[in-house]
Order: C-alpha cells, then sequence, then structure tokens
C-alpha cells in the first residue's frame, strides 16, 4: 500500500511545472518519507495518467466507488489500484493484505466486466491500442561537428541500412540521412542510441527534426555572426548553433532565466564541448540592454509555449475534472496570455541595434502563437520603423513543404507570401513534434542589396 | 444435432433439464422418451444426472452452470447436494449460492467463457459466477427484458436470444460474447428461448412443438448439422448472421 500512498500525490493536478517526470524524482529526493524506488514510482504513475480516462469511465460505469465507500479510499488510490489490476503487466495490486486491496479484489468480476465492454467500444484486441502512442515515430539525432564529422560518424554507424525516406523506418537497423537538414539522421526509436558512445560521449546529440529548423534558417557564418539564444535551455538550439558556427570563440550567448533549467544548459554545453563558443548567462533575456550587444547580429528567439505539438508529455498537464467548454476556455486565456509574452520578447528581440536576422520558433501547434505572433509584430510600428520583413520562402527552408496557415494573414495582400515565409510541422505525421518557425529579417545601412552570403544559406538544401 | 422432446406435455425442456459439455442434469420423473433424446446422443460421453432441485422438479431453471462449475440455489437441500457431488465429474465445482434471486437459471445465461446475468444480481454472486464458472461476467438485459437466462440460449459456438432483440443489442451481445448471435423462437413461436431448450456444443433439444424452420436456425447458429465440415465456421459467421438476423 505505501506505493500508492507515496503515488497518489502525482495524479492530482500540480501547481509545480515541469514534467511529469522531474516532478517525481524531485519530490522523491527531497521528501524523506517516500520509500518507494523512483523509477518505480514514476513508471506506476505514467501509466496510470495515461489510461487515467479510461480507469475513471470504469469506475464510473462500475459504480464500485459508492459500493466501497466504507473502505474510505482516497480516489487517487483507488485510481493506482485499479490501474494496476485491469491495466498493469502483472494484473497485481501491489500491497499485502489490506482492507483497501481486499475491497477492490471483490470488485474484480465488475470491474473486468467493464474492461470488456469499454475494449469492444473502442473496438481494440489489446489494451496498447487504447492510448495512443505517445513515442515519436522517428528518433532525431544530429553530428556534434564539434566534436567529430558526419563521415566518421557514419563509420560508426555502419551497421544500419541506409534508407531514403522516413516512411521506411518502420523497423529497427536501419538510418535515414535528412534531405532537409545536414548532418541529421533518423533511426527508428527502438533502436539503441543511448547506449553507445557516440551517444554518452557527446559526439551525436538527441535532437528531434523540426526543433533542428530554427538554427538552420538562421545559418550563422562562423566568424562572421554573432548570435543570442534568447530561451536557451535545454540547450539543443544553442549546441546546434555552435557545431553549426564550427564552435567559433565566444560567438554565442545564451540567457536563461529558470534556476534549474540553466543546470540543465550548463551539462548539455559541456557534454557537447562548446564551452568555449557559448556564454551561458543566468538571465531574464527581456531585461537585458540592447545597446550593450552591439556585436549581436543573429538571434534565436524560442520562449515557453504551450507546448501543444509535443505528444510525449501531453497527459501531465491532463485535468480530467473539468469538461470540454471549460477546458477550450481555459485553454484559450492562456493562450492570450502566451501570445502577448511571446509578442514583448520577440519585440524585444528585434530592437538589438545591428541585429539581422531573428528566428521565432514554437513547439506549439495553436495559430494565436505562431501566425498571430507574427501577425502582430508586422503590425506594430516600431517593428516596420526598424525595417523587419518576414523572410520570403527562398531564405527559409525552401524545399520543406508544410508551411503556415495564410487564413490568419487574411486581409493582406502578401498573405501567400507571408503564410509561404513559416514553417510548420505537425505532430507524428512529419515525423516528430509539432514545431512553427518564422524569420524576421532586415538590411542595414551598409549591407549589400544582392549578398553573396545569403546564397550560400541554403545551398546545402536543394531538392 | 438438434432434437425434439417433451417432458409431461410440455415443451420448455430448458425448465426440467440443464445441458453442459460435461454434464447434464434432468428432472425426475420425466417419460423414457424425454430421457432417451439426451442418452442417445449423450449415453457414454456425459453423465446425465437424474435429481431435483430445493425438492422441484424445474432442475433448469434452478442451476447455472457449464464445463466447470455448477451453481444451485441456497434452497438445495444437503442430500440434492451430495447427490449431486457423487454423480457430477471430479474436475466440476458445485457451489451453493446465497442469492435473492434464486432461479439461478433465469437470471445467469453462460457458456464455457462468458455469463449473462441479471442487472440486479448481488456482487458477491458475481464473484462467485467468475470463480466458479471461470468466467467474465456481464450484467445484461435482452430485449428489455431482465431475466437474461429465460430469454437468451448459449453454447460456445452461437447463441439464440429473443425474437424482439434489437439488431444493435444482438451486435453487442455478439461481441461480448465473441459468438455469432441470432435472434428468434422456438416451440411454435415461444420467445422464451432459454427455457424452451438446451444445448451444448453438440447436442440441442428443444420442445416438440418447434418448427423445421426454428430447428434449422438453431442447427445452423449452434453449428450442429452433421454433415458440417469443420472449415466451416468462423469466417462463415458473419453471415450467418447475417442471414438469420
Amino acid at each position: 500500500m505505501q506505493v500508492y500512498r507515496d503515488a497518489q500525490q502525482f495524479l492530482l493536478p500540480s501547481q509545480k511545472k515541469g514534467s511529469l517526470q522531474s516532478r517525481v524524482f524531485e519530490t522523491c529526493k527531497n521528501n524523506k518519507n517516500i520509500k518507494t524506488n523512483p523509477k518505480h514510482l514514476f513508471a506506476l504513475v505514467s501509466s496510470t495518467l495515461k489510461y487515467k480516462p479510461f480507469i475513471l469511465h470504469i469506475l464510473k460505469k462500475s459504480k464500485i466507488m459508492e459500493l466501497e465507500k466504507k473502505s474510505k479510499i482516497p480516489e487517487p488510490i483507488f485510481i493506482l489500484m485499479v490501474h494496476d489490476l485491469l491495466f498493469s503487466k502483472t494484473k497485481r495490486i501491489q500491497s499485502k493484505q489490506h482492507a483497501w486491496k481486499d475491497a477492490i479484489i471483490k470488485n474484480r468480476a465488475r470491474l473486468e466486466a467493464e474492461l470488456a465492454r469499454l475494449k469492444i467500444k473502442h473496438a481494440v484486441k489489446s489494451l496498447d491500442e487504447l492510448i495512443e502512442d505517445d513515442d515519436t515515430p522517428v528518433r532525431w539525432f544530429r553530428t556534434n561537428l564539434i566534436k567529430t564529422n558526419t563521415d566518421s560518424l557514419l563509420r560508426e554507424f555502419s551497421h544500419l541500412r541506409k534508407v531514403n525516406s522516413i516512411d521506411e523506418i518502420t523497423n529497427t537497423g536501419v538510418i535515414y540521412h535528412d534531405e532537409f537538414i545536414p548532418n541529421l539522421f533518423g533511426i527508428h526509436p527502438r533502436e539503441k542510441l543511448t547506449s553507445t558512445d557516440a551517444y554518452k560521449q557527446g559526439r551525436v546529440i538527441i535532437q528531434d527534426r523540426a526543433s533542428c529548423f530554427p538554427a538552420q534558417i538562421l545559418n550563422p557564418i562562423p566568424g562572421k555572426d554573432k548570435v543570442i539564444d534568447a530561451c536557451a535551455a535545454p540547450g539543443n538550439k544553442t549546441t546546434h548553433l555552435a557545431s553549426l558556427l564550427k564552435n567559433f570563440k565566444r560567438s554565442i550567448v545564451a540567457f536563461e532565466r529558470d534556476n534549474k533549467r540553466i543546470n540543465t544548459i550548463k551539462m548539455m554545453v559541456e557534454k557537447a564541448g562548446g564551452l568555449d563558443c557559448i556564454t551561458i548567462h543566468h538571465a531574464d533575456f527581456t531585461s537585458t540592454r540592447p545597446q550593450d550587444f552591439k556585436e549581436i547580429t543573429g538571434m534565436l528567439v524560442d520562449p515557453s509555449c504551450s507546448g501543444s505539438g509535443i505528444f510525449g508529455r501531453a497527459f501531465d498537464e491532463q485535468d480530467s475534472t473539468i469538461d470540454e467548454d471549460e477546458a477550450r476556455e481555459k485553454l484559450n486565456e492562456r493562450l492570450v496570455k502566451l501570445s502577448s509574452f511571446q509578442c514583448t520578447i520577440v519585440k524585444h528581440a528585434l530592437s538589438f541595434p545591428n541585429v539581422r536576422k531573428v528566428v521565432y520558433s514554437t513547439c506549439s501547434i495553436h495559430d494565436e502563437e505562431n501566425e498571430g505572433v507574427v501577425k502582430q509584430l508586422i503590425e506594430d510600428e516600431e517593428v516596420k520603423k526598424q525595417g523587419w520583413k518576414v523572410s520570403k520562402r527562398e531564405n527559409v527552408l525552401p524545399a520543406w513543404p508544410r508551411r503556415g496557415h495564410p487564413e490568419v494573414f487574411k486581409g493582406y495582400e502578401n498573405a501567400k507570401e507571408l503564410a509561404e515565409g513559416c514553417v510548420r510541422s505537425l505532430p507524428k505525421v512529419d515525423g516528430g513534434i509539432g514545431f512553427f518557425a518564422v524569420c524576421f529579417e532586415r538590411k542595414l545601412d551598409g549591407d549589400y542589396d544582392d549578398n553573396d552570403d545569403d546564397g550560400e544559406e541554403w545551398t546545402g538544401i536543394e531538392d | 444435432m438438434a432434437a425434439r422432446a417433451q417432458f409431461e406435455n410440455s415443451n420448455e425442456v430448458g425448465v426440467f433439464s440443464k445441458l453442459t459439455n460435461s454434464y447434464s442434469l434432468v428432472a425426475v420423473g420425466g417419460s423414457e422418451n424425454f430421457y432417451s433424446a439426451f442418452e442417445a446422443e449423450l449415453g457414454d460421453v456425459i453423465p446425465i444426472i437424474h435429481t431435483t432441485i430445493a425438492g422441484t422438479r424445474i432442475v433448469g431453471r434452478m442451476t447455472a452452470g457449464n464445463r466447470r462449475g455448477l451453481l444451485v440455489p441456497t434452497q438445495t437441500t444437503d442430500q440434492e447436494l451430495l447427490h449431486l457431488r457423487n454423480s457430477i465429474p471430479d474436475t466440476v465445482k458445485i457451489q451453493r449460492i446465497e442469492e435473492r434471486l434464486s432461479a439461478l437459471g433465469n437470471v445467469i445465461c453462460c457458456n464455457d467463457y462468458v455469463a449473462l446475468v441479471h442487472p440486479d444480481i448481488e456482487r458477491e454472486t458475481e464473484e462467485i459466477i467468475a470463480d466458479v464458472l471461470g468466467v467474465e461476467v456481464f450484467k445484461q438485459t435482452i430485449a428489455g427484458n431482465v431475466l437474461v437466462g429465460s430469454y437468451c440460449s448459449l453454447s460456445n459456438q452461437g447463441g439464440l436470444v429473443h425474437p424482439q432483440t434489437s439488431i444493435q443489442d444482438q451486435e453487442e451481445l455478439s461481441s461480448l460474447l465473441q459468438v455469432p448471435i441470432v435472434a428468434g423462437t422456438v416451440n411454435r413461436g415461444s420467445n422464451v428461448v432459454g427455457a424452451g431448450m438446451v444445448v451444448n456444443d453438440w447436442l440441442a433439444v428443444a420442445g416438440l412443438d418447434t418448427t423445421a424452420p426454428e430447428l434449422s436456425v438453431i442447427e445452423s447458429i449452434f453449428r450442429l448439422q452433421d454433415n458440417q465440415p469443420d472449415a466451416i465456421g468462423s469466417n462463415l459467421r458473419d453471415t450467418l448472421i447475417e442471414t438469420y438476423s
């Protein structure tokens, strides 16, 4: 019963931030009363949360909460025990003789009947089919050019057969060299990667394809460009920039304001070997003074967003007690808040004196946080005065097929062009997380109109 | 095969007998004709036990059982229980149930894998059914009737239900039970298909009044045709349901 007592707090909606995993592990570290193995606890809680809507349905239909009112089992513990009885691999409640366990076991026949009915209702044979698979369809990783190059890396993965499209990654044993992002590879999620030396020594970095877009779009030139990563943690995009900048000394400034996440990025940068190149500031980017960063030419802004494009942790924040309308209202409220914050931070980025290119990205699929923010910015007088424009498709991954939503720019003469300038990716369909990226650019006095360097930016991605 | 029989001028053979894959109960005092309908097919294969339950002859309505077990109501006398224990194969568990709805045959309808039960059955009974009979237990009504045992006849091959069961209900039942279901009648239009006949995986006995078309539906849905090739079956089930629904 101890394990359920320990686990019950994680089932309730929490005020604490962070993923379920970090919540569980941190609580276990700080709370000496929790005696269960944190890994075990996390496995139990995450699986229970996955099945929670179904468990609640079963509880409701079988009415056993009312029947067992006398035993006074707290609801979260009830859910956890029913999960173990019906949905776990062993189909056993992890407890010695206990009144609560007996109360549940007494109702076993009824619970199993409801489970069978549930399976029939959803027309599934096994329980796994009930829940949406929250694993990425493709595991993406890129060469860390600071430590190695693609040729020697490919030799380490020479046991894998090369395939030409992500659709062919149906099982382990194959590798796909991405056509949109140089030095990026896709493998089957079950392929062993985290146990290889290449991963442990930081020669490869696991990063979703879509989240490689911003750095690729910014495409800074080593020795010439100096860039800021405004919201850096966990640091994948930052090290991707370092990789593109050939680890040129002091060419990246990374900002992160969160106390905990700052340690994550420090660790990531160290692992990738980018300490010389990346200067990490533990500060809020919006409180910086643009005049202090005259040398900066490019900017990568990936602020906090709803995360609606990410599927792996979507269930963390689920609150099943509220109905759909309420949930939508809550979401809208949240989107308004987020988009205004996103606007502020990008606007701040656009106010740096010598910046020519600003890439804005989110891992959200909501228009409000994506095209909506772009629209607000291009309508802003100050931004107009500074000479910012949305980059055209030819400078923003031209070969990538999925672009922005033109209906958001309705009423604009160049609505289609604006939308074409935005890059989108859909969760799973496009082989990874849902993502949005757009680039703002401007010419400053002294810039050539037809810059040869511009041409270089997309030679690597010819189709 | 499917046979017709009559118990003392009554067509409700399901009332006076119980048939499973490992034993059969018949009421005492019937005519030799009635017994021979069972003996002809079951004679050497499974025991045919002549008994009363709680002093009554309505053994089919009082009991519920399958290959693995037999449930009898609390009114069953010790003597009857002893007799049943002595006659039934050792592998079959017998359990006396304290249930308010004591006509177990009317409130429970089962094959070797699934049991449909009256929605108001007690929770403890549900557990006992699951344990003793080794089945999944579903609370269910059939065409709005709570007496599922009276209005449904079930074997491991198929099921016959009340003629007014809607197509939707039939589909739901069929997916619950994982066997084809057909709505039909026995005994020249009687809708109490549970009480009007008994069935196991190779024999069905229906009342003497059962018409030829009724019997042919029974033979088809329970797959009792003598010359049936083995390959027929699961792939034909859907068409069967289609044909007979």
